[in-house]
């Protein structure tokens, strides 16, 4: 089997293990219907061991080729994305090749400085000594991604994780079963299939996957499955990035260029039919404002998807008669102002408003990963700041204002993984921003150098001579008030402010 | 326990006001520590010595001298720390503000260990107060005196609601761990650790777990042996080898063995004088049940020097093991007792190979006068930190990040290094809310024309 998915063939010769534990090689004897990963993961390790991935021109190599698969097969993926989702090409080009390819060529133009060792500064003890941070691969890396930007999700985590410099194991979402497929049968091909492989599967074969130990897990989903996920990386010890989600509130204050607001908001909510992350997930305004949003709201709508969106090619569908039948039934909360149609046999739902809703209705008590926006009518901007803060932290807030004081007040009486004034999903666009949730949202960051961050371990180091032996002497038994002061001086580190007697 | 859940709950409360967060209030919360630590100092000895039989000087330079360095960088610094951090931005950003802004986390827990109980509560503790944080604070019960003086100490200096100490042993901190926090730093060993990060999982909690595992120190053959040994019996032997960060075995060629031996016999003399047991300068294990553990190490091994024991005090002397074997008792946990165990290996690569076989260290020393040798031994192999040419140093320089690396942990601190672990690093894009033309090409209706731009 090419591709080395599903159930791979144990390797012809197991390296030897340590008597506790197992070195890392999952279980003993790698029988194949107990731990069918087994043997793919010892067979990563192994090549990780051997040190081929961690010469630049190795990573540089298979980075290319990730480009190089982005470029050849961006037709299929185009048609595969919008086979399980109903992606629009346009949005599909955006996100799962021009995003992809960004991240990209940021890695590949920055890798020979992100390797670099990091010197850092010394006291007066280590002068003569060499100080700095080594960016370690951790080895074999898990990435599992989700089903609503299949490509996207799992293709720029492992931009970091090659580019530190580990063996990957992907693990494509089986819901968007038409991408899965095109990246089980054509990455491999592309990459060294020693140290990088496709895995295939639902919860079942997940499961057995992560018995074995891995080195670093990445992990976009939801917050209960990130539970999971984190339950069982801490039976290894392994170290994970978990991209959850949330619901991320969008406050719209009374002073804005209500147009302007209108267009950015729907264009984030009903990007990609609204299976977002990101997306703004509700609105917060006052009465006044919700009457003027609204018919700008229908605007925007009508601008981006015509008076019938369902014969727009621009508008995406939900992925699978689970999740439609789960948006569909949010739809029952509060009252539809602008939208509501949907059509289950194309898994269609309208971009739809929804207003009078409160605070405990189904809508606002999950994640809506759907193109459904509700208001919740505050009076003013610090009820919708108690609003926000009384719930699970999210991945982003959003706050539009004409006045600057009202988004920094936002910004700093909430907290969230991240947030941008004055627009909607653009600050995970900007590859210097960290990516990240905290809470319930996630942990840990990605996107550029914080991915090569994330997949490395920083191993503080420090080099001496062997001479200078004398220097050493003030720490040596037997212990003496003179030695002592000696110490003191040469570690000490001093206030600025402070007199010290010599 | 309903006790657990309002301390934990006041905290929560307290942090909410908001009042951790201005600078200055942190400020002044860690310069109420550096008074502390002045004014209490004899007591903090005087704790030390009746846990660990740690003497002043030592006391004093290992776990009183790195706390108040902490704090003096961290006041210096926090500022500039702290402060928003713009970020590169690209044509489509150009006119707008894009910045990390460093947020506290919200209520942290520090659980401390028994083997230098003050630092490892310090420590943690002033990287989350300078974060912004509100700290739950959990010393080790095994270092009793400590723990008794620390839950004394703290609320005598620090906001009471924001800083609390919980004292206590297994089932205390079983039921602390099922109260929420937003970042847990543990130090201790490995069987805790995974138990810390599955209580931690249940609340998507962020973990920095200081472990431990058997840090690996192999001797070239060409070196400086007389050098490298006296700075080998300093770091392995002080506090009586309860050190995570001690060379827990050597890794040498058998024909520079017995020279390894009669360098570290002659640096014990001059350290401990004649008789180790009446040297105001050598420690004790800590209880009964590490000092059974120790001993029992010993069992079928080839014993090149020391051995002795006193199971009244808990002494064991510094002790060597010649010619052991990989599979023995002594190779399989970390010994964290004051006993040596060295391995025969014929090559740099026998010892690499042997090393990258078992568990990543949170240490790894090598001593050679080759400089490439040193360099490759550490490009091949994978540890939480490295010395080169000498042992434990790479702890006392705040501005490497300190921590482990699979078995011996995830996460670091020290210095900056504290104040990021503790941090949320908030991504902040603020545009404005004009120039919506410059937005025209990213809204359907899509065309090639938009893409191909």
């Amino acid at each position: 089997m090419e591709t080395g998915a599903v159930f791979p063939q144990l390797p012809e010769s197991e390296p030897r293990r340590a008597p506790e534990g197992d070195g890392g090689n999952g279980s003993v004897d790698g029988d194949a219907t107990r731990n069918p990963f087994a043997g793919l993961v010892s067979h990563l390790r192994a090549s990780w061991l051997s040190g081929k991935t961690r010469p630049m021109e190795y990573r540089m190599a298979q980075l290319k080729a990730l480009g190089r698969f982005l470029d050849d097969k961006k037709q299929e993926i185009l048609e595969a994305t919008a086979s399980d989702l109903g992606k629009a090409p346009f949005e599909a080009e955006l996100s799962e090749i021009l995003l992809c390819k960004n991240e990209l060529h940021e890695t590949l133009n920055n890798l020979s400085c992100w390797m670099k060792d990091e010197q850092v500064d010394r006291n007066l003890a280590m002068q003569l000594d060499s100080a700095f941070i080594r960016k370690d691969p951790y080895g074999v890396v898990l990435i599992i991604a989700p089903w609503n930007y299949p490509i996207h999700l799992f293709l720029v985590p492992l931009v970091g994780a090659i580019a530190a410099g580990n063996c990957v194991i992907v693990k494509p979402s089986e819901v968007s079963k038409k991408t899965e497929k095109l990246v089980a049968e054509t990455l491999p091909g592309y990459l060294d299939k020693d140290c990088f492989a496709v895995v295939t599967g639902g919860v079942q074969e997940t499961t057995r996957l992560l018995e074995n130990k891995f080195d670093y897990i990445f992990f976009t989903g939801s917050p209960p499955v990130g539970r999971i996920i984190m339950t069982a990386a801490a039976k290894h010890l392994t170290p994970v990035t978990l991209e959850l989600g949330g619901k991320n509130p969008c406050y719209v204050s009374d002073t804005c260029d209500v147009t302007n607001v209108a267009r950015r908001v729907a264009w984030g909510r009903f990007f990609n039919a609204g299976q977002t992350c990101i997306a703004p997930d509700y609105l917060l305004c006052t009465i006044e404002m919700q009457e003027k949003l609204l018919p700008a709201l229908r605007k925007a709508i009508d601008d981006f998807y015509g008076p019938n969106p369902r014969e727009s090619p621009d508008f995406g569908r939900i992925v699978s008669d689970k999740q439609f039948q789960r948006v569909q039934r949010l739809l029952g909360s509060g009252r539809v102002a602008i939208g509501g149609q949907t059509d289950e046999a194309e898994r269609y739902i309208a971009p739809t408003v929804l207003v009078d809703v409160q605070p405990l209705d189904p809508v606002m008590q999950e994640e809506i990963f759907g193109p459904i926006l509700p208001i919740i009518i505050i009076t003013n901007m610090d009820e919708a700041i108690d609003f926000i803060n009384s719930r699970e932290r999210p991945l982003a807030v959003y706050a539009f204002s004409s006045d600057d004081k009202v988004v920094n007040q936002v910004l700093e009486r909430t907290s969230s993984g991240g947030f941008c004034g004055n627009d909607t999903l653009m600050h995970v666009t900007l590859p210097s921003l960290p990516f990240g949730g905290i809470g319930n949202s996630g942990l840990g960051t990605h996107h550029g150098k914080f991915s090569f961050d994330t997949f490395s371990h920083h191993r503080g180091c420090l080099k001496r001579g062997m001479g200078w032996e004398r220097l050493n002497a003030p720490r040596y038994p037997p212990y003496s008030q003179q030695k002592f002061g000696v110490i003191r001086a040469t570690s000490k580190v001093t206030r600025k402010s402070d007199c010290t007697l010599l | 326990m309903e006790r657990m859940q309002q301390i934990v709950g006041r905290a929560r409360a307290a942090f909410s006001s908001g009042r951790s967060r201005p600078l200055r209030f942190r400020i002044q919360q860690l310069k109420a520590l550096e008074r502390m630590v002045q004014e209490k100092e004899k007591e903090i000895l005087a704790a030390l010595k009746a846990d660990l039989n740690k003497c002043g000087p030592n006391a004093y330079s290992h776990e009183i001298l790195g706390v108040l360095g902490e704090l003096a960088l961290t006041m210096e610094k926090l500022p500039s720390w702290a402060a928003p951090q713009p970020v590169k931005k690209n044509l489509l950003t150009l006119r707008d503000e894009a910045y990390i802004n460093y947020e506290p986390l919200g209520v942290v827990l520090v659980i401390g260990a028994w083997n230098y109980p003050f630092v490892l509560v310090m420590q943690p503790l002033i990287g989350a107060i300078a974060a912004g944080n509100a700290v739950v604070v959990k010393p080790s019960e095994v270092s009793e005196n400590t723990a008794r003086l620390v839950a004394e100490l703290l609320p005598q200096y620090l906001d009471k609601d924001l800083y609390p100490v919980i004292t206590g042993g297994v089932p205390e901190t079983t039921e602390l761990l099922t109260q929420r926090f937003d970042h847990i730093l543990y130090t201790g060993n490995t069987a805790v650790g995974k138990i810390v990060m599955a209580a931690a999982a249940k609340h998507l909690t962020p973990v920095t777990l200081e472990l431990g595992g058997k840090s690996p120190c192999y001797i070239d053959k060409d070196c400086d042996l007389a050098v490298a040994c006296r700075r080998i019996t300093w770091g392995k032997y002080m506090n009586c080898g309860q050190t995570c960060i001690a060379p827990d075995y050597i890794l040498c060629d058998p024909s520079i063995q017995s020279q390894v031996v009669e360098n570290i016999k002659a640096t014990l003399k001059e350290f401990y004088g004649e008789d180790v047991k009446s040297s105001p300068d050598y420690e004790r294990i800590v209880n009964q049940r590490h000092f059974k553990r120790v001993k029992s190490l010993l069992e079928g091994q080839k014993i090149a020097l020391g051995g002795e024991s006193d199971e009244a005090s808990c002494f064991i002397a510094p002790t060597i093991l010649t010619d052991v074997s990989p599979e023995s008792k002594v190779m399989e946990e970390e010994i964290f007792g004051p006993v040596l165990p060295i391995v025969p290996v014929k090559s740099v690569e026998e010892a690499i190979e042997f090393i990258n076989l078992r568990e990543k260290p949170l240490a790894l020393y090598v001593f050679s006068n080759n400089k490439q040798l040193i360099k490759r031994v550490i490009s091949e192999t994978s540890s939480g930190g490295v010395t080169g040419n000498d042992v434990i140093m790479h702890f006392f320089l705040s501005t490497l990040p300190f921590g482990g690396v699979g078995h011996s942990g995830m996460g670091a601190y020290h210095g900056k290094h504290s104040f990021e672990t503790f941090s949320h690093r908030r991504a902040c894009l603020i545009k404005d809310l004009k120039m919506e033309s410059t937005n025209k090409m990213r809204y359907p209706p899509g065309s090639q024309k938009k893409v191909d731009w």
